[in-house]
């Protein structure tokens, strides 16, 4: 399949910028234009596809519960710490 | 349950610190028990290994509650508190480690000249998302996130599983936004080089 007007080197300018892309952080002509590229060259679109998918898995990987146990622990911890009287009192910065 | 996207309002922890730099000290439980899960989250994803989160929730919340009353609210508690939990994470390697962390160039990832690219999508990337994302696949993909070489690891969990915008994302490990850019761009890269050979290698039917 050959796609008329289709300039490989274009291919590699959208490759470096599909992230900004599918994050909105592009301006709108820059954004425009990948958008009109898209629309006729089937390798770009995969490489969207995939990379968008692939920030799609990560935002929908599911958190998992504290252990109790440990909850726990930092509870102790924290009590500990307020005894102490540390918190805040000490000169010590990062 | 999903990550959060980014979000733009104002600090919901301010009246907390408030009532704790003022002297309610025990109100710091409360700040432990509204962020534990979300650091514990974060320590996992940039270690995938329970005891490494549990001792970044525990050193990150020993340096808040040292540090507190010197949080200025310029920016958010939130932002903050990661920026903390980043450093802890940094210096845990650096202490682990001295291997320098090798880059991922841009090219490793570009199709070479004669290479056959696809003209249609893989399965996995057009199949329902919640079908897709089994089990397996969530302990592969946070396998393959702790693998991935740290500046680019802290990048792309920061704003693809944190759901930090890259202006915050910049402010937390105080790095450039554009440095911030090219890390995730890479980073998500080699996550989706990564996942390409997992679903390459799935004999499992879908
Ligand atoms: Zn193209």
């Amino acid at each position: 399949m050959t796609h008329p007007h289709h300039d490989p080197s274009h291919c590699r300018d959208l490759f470096e910028k599909m992230s900004e892309y599918i994050d909105g952080e592009l301006d709108a002509k820059a954004a425009a234009d990948i958008r009109r590229h898209l629309t006729g060259c089937p390798h770009c679109a995969v490489c969207r596809d995939t990379l968008q998918r692939t920030v799609d898995l990560c935002r929908g990987l599911p958190a998992r519960p504290v252990p109790p146990d440990f909850s726990a622990k930092l509870a102790l911890l924290v009590a500990e710490q307020l005894d102490s009287g540390a918190g805040g009192q000490e000169g010590a910065r990062p | 349950m999903t990550n959060p996207k980014p979000e733009r309002e104002t600090d919901k922890d301010a009246g907390l610190i408030h009532a704790i730099n003022r002297g309610e000290a025990g109100r710091f439980g409360d700040l432990v028990a509204r962020y534990q899960g979300r650091l514990y989250n974060f320590g996992l994803r940039l270690c995938n290994n329970v005891q490494d989160a549990e001792d970044l929730v525990q050193e990150t919340f020993l340096n808040v509650f040292r540090h507190l009353d010197g949080f200025r609210q310029e920016t958010k508690f939130k932002n903050w508190l990661y920026r903390i939990a980043g450093n802890v994470c940094i210096k845990k390697r650096r202490r682990s480690k001295f291997a320098p962390e090798p880059d991922l160039p841009l090219e490793d990832f570009m199709p070479g000249e004669g290479d056959a690219l696809p003209e249609r999508p893989p399965d996995w990337a057009v199949q329902p998302l919640d079908r897709l994302l089994d089990e397996e696949l969530s302990a592969a993909l946070r396998e393959k996130i702790a693998a991935l070489p740290e500046k680019y690891r802290l990048v792309v969990v920061l704003r693809d599983i944190e759901g930090f915008s890259t202006e915050e994302t910049a402010g937390i490990l105080d790095i450039s936004p554009a440095n911030v850019k090219v890390r995730l761009h890479r980073g998500r890269l080699a996550l989706r080089e990564a996942l390409k050979g997992y679903f390459d290698h799935d004999p499992s039917p879908p």
